[in-house]
């Protein structure tokens, strides 16, 4: 026994092989003394354990975070097209809003009007440039549009007449087409005169001729159809005086009309046919 | 010197056996890298500090995830003091190296649960036996890429005059 014990080795063996066995049995039948046990080893071990634990959580939240690079860049595409999704039903439920107060419009204008078959159209084209002289509808012969049909805003200004149609489709020419001439009149002295297209004014702006040098008109003053021509009805606004200019040595003048319409936003418009 | 350098290399392996490992399981069995360290270590350490080392990284282990403390370092201690006595067969032969590591990772698996049987803290049962199979090839295949690293870039295993200083364990 002895020379057992000499033998450094093996003692050492020996004696962690009896403190495994003691640290064994201590944590298996005795609680107290495991209890015990285990807060002598954690007052030792617990710094070393918190270090553990603070790496291993360190760690795991370093790899996660690559880990989670990948799931939030595909859960970014998947939002991205969310919301570019979002955006479309916004758009469309705009556009429905839009349509839904130019139908209510044409409601009003159909009770007002009971004499006058409304159809409402949109407009799917235009032609180049800023300001369109004519533009295609959507309606066409087989919703009973004809040639020189009016145009007009929902609003009820005048836009211009349908110049050709198709199975499914109206081109109109509009009040700045030098093709169009509307006979007019001035609302408050019903002055006669005839607004049409004059590309030596402003494109965004027409003209109103055949007013004689005695009429009374002043800047400000609303123009409407006069009904004269036999294309356009009578009282469809078309705009307002900008400027007279006044000829000397001449018996007739012009006035610069801006149009009541926003021809730059049209989206629908009314097509009135009448007597039917 | 090699001390701290044990203790380092030793911190590091316990962090990976209860962190990251655990995303690297075959079929939810993951390996054993401190059964895989321990052998390491031993083949290139003298017998006593090689005892110490087994026992003292049994008892981290048990501190850090069992319930029953001792039991670990008491395995792994003798595991390291049959490695230290073999070491000059397992340096020499991959394939048996490979074997030991079979075999101990089989045996400690059938230690941890005839103990745990014995006081009634877990039973045993044949979902149990088939992890058991499946982290012995795991452990094996492991220690064959350990194996491969001491070889090819130490060119430790072969040499019979081995410096020891030079190990990677």
């Amino acid at each position: 026994m002895n020379k057992y014990f000499k033998n450094k080795y093996k003692t050492l063996v020996l004696t962690l092989t009896i403190a495994s066995s003691l640290t064994i049995l201590i944590s298996i039948y005795n609680e107290q003394n495991a209890l015990f046990f285990d807060s002598f080893s954690n007052f030792f071990l617990m710094p070393i354990q918190k270090l553990f634990t603070y790496t291993e959580y360190a760690l795991y939240d370093f790899f996660h975070h690559f880990e989670n690079v990948s799931d939030l860049l595909k859960e970014n595409e998947k939002l991205i097209a969310e919301i570019e999704n979002k955006n479309v039903e916004i758009s469309k439920i705009q556009s429905l809003v839009i349509e839904n107060k130019d139908l209510k419009k044409m409601l009003d204008l159909r009770q007002n009007s009971p004499k006058i078959n409304i159809e409402i159209s949109k407009i799917i084209s235009r032609n180049a440039g800023n300001i369109y002289k004519t533009f295609t509808l959507n309606k066409g012969e087989a919703d009973s549009i004809k040639n020189n049909q009016t145009v007009i805003t929902v609003d009820k200004y005048l836009i211009g007449r349908i110049h050709e149609v198709g199975q499914n489709w109206a081109k109109v020419i509009t009040i700045f087409d030098e093709k169009n001439a509307v006979g007019a009149r001035v609302v408050r002295s019903l002055e006669l005169g005839v607004v049409e297209s004059d590309y030596s004014f402003d494109e965004n702006l027409c003209k109103m001729t055949a007013i004689s040098s005695l009429t009374d008109i002043t800047i400000g003053d609303y123009v409407e159809t006069s009904g004269g021509g036999g294309i356009y009805p009578e009282g469809i606004l078309i705009g307002t005086v900008l400027e007279i200019h006044k000829n000397p040595g001449s018996i007739a003048q012009t006035a610069t009309i801006k149009p009541l319409a926003d021809f730059n936003n049209l989206k629908n418009v009314f097509i009135l046919r009448y007597g039917e | 010197m090699k001390f701290i350098y044990h203790i380092f290399i030793i911190y590091l392996f316990i962090i990976a056996q209860t962190t990251f490992i655990e995303k690297y399981n075959i079929f939810g069995i993951k390996p054993n890298l401190l059964l895989i360290l321990i052998t390491s270590i031993s083949l290139f350490n003298e017998k006593t500090i090689s005892t110490i080392i087994g026992f003292f990284i049994g008892f981290v282990y048990d501190i850090v995830s069992s319930k029953v403390i001792g039991l670990n370092a008491l395995f792994f201690m003798y595991m390291a003091i049959t490695y230290s006595e073999t070491s000059k067969i397992i340096k020499k032969n991959f394939l048996i190296n490979t074997i030991y590591i079979f075999i101990f990772t089989f045996f400690y698996n059938i230690f941890n649960i005839a103990v745990l049987s014995m006081f009634n803290i877990k039973k045993f049962n044949i979902r149990f036996s088939i992890s058991i199979l499946i982290e012995c090839l795991y452990n094996s295949l492991i220690n064959i890429i350990f194996y491969i690293l001491n070889k090819k870039i130490f060119c430790l295993t072969n040499n019979p005059k081995l410096n020891k200083k030079e190990a990677l364990f």
